[in-house]
């Protein structure tokens, strides 16, 4: 006897009623929430480019709305030895030093462990060098202990100037060296390189490798080794990773110039420019010539009012159907006063959960996020890009571009009449927000303050709820060390430019001198 | 390249069929510029498939074709077999193959010019796309030559390599497809058999597989062992990286896809499209006996996908067990025409009936959705068919159709008038180069929803002229 179905009220999600007995689970949302959890074990020598796939990965992940978090093996080290002295801590023959590293990559499995296991993470990315097979080995047992699966993602580069970048953009303004110039930055970090290539084994797909997951990314990005991918999330790593590229550029988002409908309060519909709107067009034609663009490329909705304004701007455009506007289903066109009148427990509902919350014949945020996806792995491909949009479907490229979980998501300010530049910078992204002074209407409204908030509604694992990556542990505990010899070898006050003494498990006797101390 | 503000800049009209928004026709800006479809890449491209023989060559490049034509990219294959057998009507046996036959190798390279001729007429006369190069195109001249041909003309090359040393799946290749190929029609399969492998032979004398330092400006993916492993080089732009994607995530472990739409609903009996009404008495018969079914078919790791909608949930519940739910499997959004009869919208709407009779795969209803619309939309959808093994999908009407078009081919012109009728599961097993169909009648009465393409369908058509094939409801 097939179970009675009833609509939960904010998704619109058919589920069984509650009060069945023969509870078989059903999973509504999404797909996929059968598989164990995943961890990417980054494979490489420094500045490869682990934390930036690190983090961008985890960053997409989190958007698609699988719980991801980056557990990068070098913070717990900063927070062991709080000092860093100079590359001699990284001689594979420093025992000591060795001994602290061991400790960290541990702590940092552990507290992995607790994130897939306790925590409702789905996939762990584990940023460290993993360098040698023996430290491979060791993740591969403590996988199998816990039934993870495991998946490499190694980067390899040889390119003198790819690497040089990469060390000035990221690594000369890391806490290690940030008593130090330049320069003796550099130095010091190539040398720390060299002290990881003596061990270094990279994968080894003909032989001792052969039957492990996992994907070489080669010169960042010319070139990809793919083996024994396991499952779907492991596909969409692999593609995700393929189409990411690190070459300068620009994405700039706005919305269409305020339409008629805007100018009366109401949603959605497939109304023409005001006058405002139109002139508003025209200040963005004007604005983007001045930026002084190579190759740019100009996406619209299939909806009049983007269109109308991309028109504007003189350049061949592409219509995107998924970067329509958010359906509001049978709300389409009315003003929020008129819904509130019409369907006053919907507009409650709306409030209470904003990102979940489905229009009736509509869609919610969430659907959103599926819809434009994408959009997004082609803004990935692409180089510089104007992307005329609308409101909800702006804040849901932001929240990818910035990290935003689903519960800010939907109220991210993007105003009408204002173009947001995006650059990407070290391992993130840099935002300009630039309004055109062409006056429009205010179509922001705040997350109400006395709204009830519904218990957590249906947040499944893994479905599509983009989570911001998670802030990275302050203050990691390693254990196993308050019994070892970190007392006697971290010098207090030293640091890769200290001009004392330097005891010798730490420092090398050529120690360079440069600018003063703390 | 500042524009004046004049009124007409802005003037948008909307095409009445495929509802995209394009500018007026007087205005200043005669040269539509607006394309409806993002723009995949900007020159053709010819993929070259490179192997010995029985390493999945035509495999791959058949069912690369159809995926390709299916989200709307214009996709041919180019197999040198058929050029060959064409120019040589009869095969004798292997020695036609081997590198010393002068002769032969003389009609082997005409055949590939001819075929990289009847390519460019491809591309330039036939809005194609992407040509695929079927071929062995294991030595470097012949990749060459390919590649000149296609510098010449502006042409975009990716190879696509398969290398495999299995003896059993090589074998198994061969038994699948090539003892039943023209060319050993007048033979056993003993025999057969022995000579295909020594034409390997012949081959892999002269193969020079594509290398990592010489070829390294080259594109391309090397597929390894039948999907174990990749090599992928230098991917050029999205459309390359969409057949990388779909490479590997397609396998060839045997398996089904059952394609079932949900049981009759109340709205299906009065004759009214969309909605979200739950199953009739009928209905509820054949969730009942789809259960049944299933269990019949003993299926293995068996995974069961619905649509967010309440017929298709509801006939999954009958199944007892875990299902999932996708919301891209929801039927096509009808718009404003949503929860009406035919007869309604041809009184409400007769000149949209009109143009949906006109182009059924483009056209969109208003604020709903097209055919079109609809296959980019379910892509995800096939992409995870691909990666599964035995997937029955419950969903609907032109849902069903769209994934079937895919499993079978069909085109755009076809693919709204495939019948799908309600009650009915369709079986689908992948079998050498295509896909077997069985339908699975479940014997439980329901309504017909299939309306055929009436002979008159101008837009001043009578009504009783546009309602010729409604078939009949309450």
């Amino acid at each position: 006897m097939p179970r009675e179905l009833t609509q939960n009220r904010i998704q619109k999600l058919w589920i069984p009623c509650k009060d069945d007995r023969a509870s078989m689970p059903s999973r509504a949302g999404d797909p996929h929430l059968a598989n164990p959890p995943t961890v990417i074990v980054m494979v490489g020598l420094p500045a490869r480019g682990k934390t930036y796939i690190s983090k961008k990965l985890t960053r997409y992940l989190n958007w698609i709305g699988i719980p991801t978090k980056v557990f990068n093996v070098g913070e717990y080290r900063r927070e062991a030895v709080k000092q860093y002295s100079s590359y001699d801590f990284f001689k594979s023959d420093n025992e000591d030093a060795v001994k602290i590293r061991r400790q960290c990559a541990l702590a940092a499995l552990r507290d992995l462990k607790a994130y897939l296991s306790e925590e409702g993470g789905q996939v762990a990315v584990f940023d460290a060098t993993n360098t040698t097979r023996e430290r491979r080995d060791l993740i591969l047992n403590f996988g199998m202990e816990n039934n993870f699966r495991i998946f490499f993602i190694e980067s390899v580069c040889e390119d003198p100037e790819v690497i040089a970048t990469n060390i000035m953009e990221v690594k000369v303004s890391c806490p290690d060296y940030q008593d130090c110039n330049k320069t003796d930055a550099m130095a010091d970090f190539q040398k720390r390189i060299a002290c990881y290539r003596q061990t270094y084994q990279p994968l080894d797909p003909d032989n001792n490798d052969r039957h492990l997951s996992f994907i070489k990314v080669i010169d960042v990005g010319r070139r990809y080794l793919v083996n024994r991918i396991q499952d779907h999330i492991q596909s969409k790593i692999v593609y995700y990773l393929m189409n990411i590229h690190v070459q300068p550029r620009t994405i700039y988002l706005c919305r269409h110039g305020e339409s008629e409908d805007n100018q009366q309060g109401r949603l959605g519909g497939d109304s023409g420019l005001s006058v405002r709107g139109k002139k508003f067009a025209a200040a963005l034609g004007g604005f983007m010539e001045g930026q002084n663009l190579k190759g740019l490329k100009v996406w619209t909705s299939q909806l009049r009012r983007s269109i109308q304004t991309a028109e504007a701007v003189g350049v061949p455009y592409e219509q995107w159907k998924a970067l329509n506007e958010i359906d509001a289903g049978v709300c389409e066109e009315m003003t929020y006063d008129e819904v509130k009148e019409k369907f006053p427990e919907e507009f409650a509902l709306r409030d209470e959960d904003k990102y979940y919350y489905r229009y009736p014949r509509g869609e919610s945020y969430q659907d959103l996020v599926q819809r434009v996806e994408p959009v997004i792995m082609e803004l990935e491909r692409q180089e510089n890009v104007l992307v005329i949009c609308h409101q909800a479907v702006m804040r849901g490229l932001l929240a990818y571009f910035l990290d935003k979980s689903a519960d800010e998501m939907p109220y991210l300010k993007c105003p009408l009449h204002t173009v947001l530049k995006l650059t990407p910078v070290a391992y993130g992204c840099k935002v300009e927000s630039i309004f055109l002074n062409v006056e429009a209407v205010n179509t922001h409204r705040e997350r109400p303050e006395e709204v009830k908030r519904g218990p957590g509604t249906l947040i499944r694992r893994n479905s599509v709820t983009p989570l911001t990556s998670p802030e990275p542990l302050k203050k990691p505990r390693i254990d196993g060390l308050e019994e070892s010899i970190i007392p006697e070898t971290v010098p207090k006050t030293l640091s890769l430019c200290a001009a004392a003494h330097l005891p010798l498990a730490m420092a090398s006797p050529n120690m360079k001198r440069c600018a003063t101390l703390p | 390249m500042l524009y004046n503000m004049s009124s007409e800049q802005n003037e948008l009209t909307q095409t009445p069929l495929l509802k995209i928004w394009v500018p007026w026709v007087h205005s200043t800006l005669s040269r539509r510029r607006g394309s409806s479809v993002p723009q995949f890449t900007n020159s053709p491209t010819v993929i070259v498939m490179v192997g010995l023989p029985a390493r999945g060559k035509t495999y791959i490049s058949k069912k690369l074709a159809r995926y390709l034509n299916w989200i709307g990219v214009n996709t041919a294959v180019f197999n040198l077999g058929q050029y060959r057998r064409e120019a040589v009507q009869t095969y004798k046996n292997y020695e036609f193959f081997r590198p010393d036959n002068e002769e032969a190798m003389k009609i082997r390279r005409n055949c590939a010019s001819n075929a990289l001729t009847d390519i460019g007429a491809y591309f330039t006369k036939e809005q194609g796309q992407v040509a695929v190069f079927d071929a062995t195109n294991t030595t470097r001249e012949r990749r060459g030559l390919i590649l000149s041909f296609a510098k010449e003309k502006g042409y975009k090359v990716f190879f696509v390599e398969s290398v495999c040393d299995d003896p059993d799946i090589i074998e198994q290749n061969i038994m699948q497809v090539k003892l039943s190929s023209p060319d050993y029609e007048n033979c056993d399969k003993e025999e057969a058999l022995e000579d295909f492998l020594k034409r390997i032979e012949c081959y892999k004398m002269t193969y020079v597989p594509l290398d990592e330092e010489k070829d390294r400006h080259l594109s391309y993916i090397k597929i390894f062992n039948v999907g174990s492993r990749y090599l992928v080089n230098r991917v050029q732009d999205h459309i390359q990286s969409r057949i990388v994607y779909y490479l590997m995530n397609i396998h060839v472990t045997p398996r089904s896809i059952y394609l079932s739409r949900h049981g009759e609903s109340d709205l299906n009996l009065l004759g009214r499209i969309g909605g979200d009404s739950g199953l009739s008495t009928r209905g509820q018969m054949y969730a009942s006996a789809l259960a049944a079914f299933v269990q019949s078919q003993s299926i293995r790791d068996l995974k069961v996908w619905t649509s967010h909608m309440k017929r298709t949930i509801q006939t999954a519940e009958a199944l007892g067990v875990p299902y999932e739910q996708w919301k891209a499997l929801n039927e096509i959004d009808a718009g404003m025409c949503e929860e009406m009869t035919y007869e309604e919208i041809q009184d409400h709407h007769p000149e949209e009936f009109a143009l949906r009779d006109q182009d059924k795969y483009r056209y969109r209803y208003p604020k709903g959705e097209s055919y079109e619309d609809m296959v980019h939309r379910l892509e995800p959808v096939i992409m995870e068919l691909e990666r599964q093994e035995n997937v029955l999908v419950i969903c609907h009407q032109a849902v069903m159709r769209c994934l079937l078009a895919y499993f079978l081919d069909k085109s755009a012109d076809e693919l709204p008038y495939l019948r799908c009728p309600l009650h009915t599961v369709l079986k689908l097993t992948p079998v050498a180069y295509g896909c077997k169909v069985e339908s699975i009648f479940l014997n439980v009465q329901a309504v017909n929803t299939h309306r055929e393409k009436p002979p008159n369908v101008d837009i001043n058509r009578k009504t009783e002229d546009a309602l010729q094939t409604v078939p009949e409801h309450v």
